[in-house]
């Protein structure tokens, strides 16, 4: 259908984005629009005044400093990927972007606009839980960080707040070895379930794994015990199995028409086990 | 800080298919809307209106992008491709001349759009894989052919002659 009517804010800054959600209750950020605007016709909300963030520019840097990746909230999965092709610190962005969405939906849809709307087949919410990113998050009063494993908090709900925006993702480096595998229907489709898995080998042991689940609950998932399990292990068919049931076996997966729970814990377990197998043998940094 | 009351008309200035127009429209006008509408482009289909299905995609400064999840106004200062802009005059774009080859349409709905994705496509890479191209038209449904033709025509080789020269830098 045809977007409902809105009053439309184009912001020059961040400070008065931030301003003109404040002062309006019924105001939106509008991101890339690759969500809210399908959002907007298919009338599942009409907003009275959508904030345009695309004008600003102090939203679209990537710069790595202090061992860290810091990205902008606007920047779109497009340029992302076009800055972690070659950034070798951050394989798991990369590898991760090339599920998301289709390559048009990819040069509008933006990092902090998929963060923000936290759906639970999208692929960005697994990388940053995987990452131990930080997502900076800026409010009339001034801004604050918050920890990946504290900002999903529920089925589309995020620690930001009405009045609040996204600012920046930050990324530490990691020198763990990462692979990401995800069942979909077709290529750009929605995940029907995502693992993303990192090791960090010493002597051919693991010294510490990360594994990370997405489309399994409300919100994307570390499984700590299955972590924990890995630790001073060498990665076998047998351990990566084992490590992918420890990660599933208690989860309360959703059902819907696309994929039974009990599917998802399985497939889950399976991309756990063919994730690790395959981080174990990326080479090393 | 600019703000448009419901119902303001805006102001844009934008070059489509190398002609510049100005115009005034709601911001709740999508770019397909303004492109079919307003300017009377109406190559640019419109099927689902909320992004799934590829039809309404254009070149936005040489990127596809769906014109349905674009406000028209966004369009202001920036420059868009539609298929009207593909040809010279009647001579047909050589990617549009391998889709009539290859019998890669039926009703045409959803050419527009394939052919922005395409296009796309083979500059950055003039001899992509089947593989290569039936994930990039992925987000481009067709309903008619089955798309095996839609690949042999984005495949063929007089294409790829072609855009070996528009390659992108
Ligand atoms: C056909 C189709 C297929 C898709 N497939 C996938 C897929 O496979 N994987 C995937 O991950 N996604 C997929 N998407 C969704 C896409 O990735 C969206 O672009 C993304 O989820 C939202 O980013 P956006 O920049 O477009 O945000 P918008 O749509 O502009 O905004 C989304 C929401 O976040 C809020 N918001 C945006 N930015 C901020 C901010 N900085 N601070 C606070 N709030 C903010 C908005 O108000 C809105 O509520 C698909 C979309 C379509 C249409
Ligand atoms: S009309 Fe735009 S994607 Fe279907
Ligand atoms: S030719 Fe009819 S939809 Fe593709």
């Amino acid at each position: 259908m045809k977007f409902p009517a809105f009053s439309y804010a184009v912001p020059a800054t961040v400070a008065e984005a931030l301003e003109l959600l404040a002062a309006d209750e019924d105001a939106r950020p509008l991101a890339g629009g690759q969500t809210l605007l399908p959002i907007l016709a298919l009338r599942m909300a009409s907003p009275g005044c959508l904030v345009d963030l695309s004008p600003l520019s102090e939203l679209k840097n990537i710069v790595f400093e202090d061992q860290t990746l810091k990205i902008g909230a606007m920047v779109t999965f497009a340029q992302l990927a076009r800055a972690t092709a070659h950034q070798a610190n951050f394989p798991l962005i990369y590898l991760a972007l090339k599920h998301v969405a289709h390559v048009a939906i990819r040069n509008r849809g933006t990092i902090g606009g998929s963060l923000a709307y936290a759906d639970a087949a999208a692929e960005m919410p697994v990388v940053v839980c995987a990452l131990n990113a930080i997502m900076v998050i800026a409010g009339v009063g001034g801004a604050r960080r918050v920890a990946a494993a504290d900002f999903f908090t529920g089925h589309f709900s995020t620690a930001i707040e009405r009045r609040e925006l996204l600012t920046q993702i930050e990324f530490p480096i990691s020198d763990h070895t990462w692979a990401f595998e995800e069942v979909s229907r077709r290529p750009g489709d929605f995940a029907l379930v995502m693992a993303a898995t990192g090791l960090r080998m010493r002597d051919g042991q693991c010294a510490e794994a990360r594994i990370a689940l997405g489309c399994v609950a409300d919100r994307p998932l570390r499984a700590p015990a299955a972590e924990a399990f890995l630790s001073g292990k060498q990665i076998t068919e047998e351990t990566a199995a084992e490590a992918g049931q420890i990660a599933t076996s208690d989860l309360k997966s959703h059902a819907d028409i696309h994929a039974s729970a009990e599917y998802r814990r399985k497939v889950g377990s399976t991309l756990i086990k063919r994730a690790l197998l395959r981080a174990a043998v990326e080479p090393r940094l | 800080m600019k703000k448009t009351a419901v119902d303001e008309l805006l102001l844009v200035n934008t070059t489509v298919n190398g002609r510049a127009y100005s115009f005034a429209i709601e911001p709740r006008i999508s770019l397909a809307d303004t492109l079919r509408y307003e300017l009377g482009l109406t190559g640019t289909k419109v099927g689902c209106e909320h992004g799934v299905c590829g039809a309404c995609t254009v070149l936005v400064d040489g990127e596809p992008m769906r014109s349905c999840l674009m406000l028209g106004v966004q369009a202001e200062g920036r420059t868009i491709q539609t298929v009207e802009g593909l040809a010279s005059g009647l001579k047909l774009h050589p990617l549009q001349e391998s889709f009539k080859r290859h019998h890669a349409l039926q009703c045409g709905f959803c050419s527009a759009g394939m052919l922005a994705t395409a296009l796309a496509l083979l500059r950055d890479n003039p001899t992509p894989t089947r593989t290569e191209v039936r994930e990039i038209i992925s987000g481009n449904l067709c309903r008619c052919t089955g798309y095996e033709t839609i690949v042999d025509a984005i495949c063929d080789t007089q294409v790829a002659e072609f855009m070996r020269g528009e390659q992108r830098g």
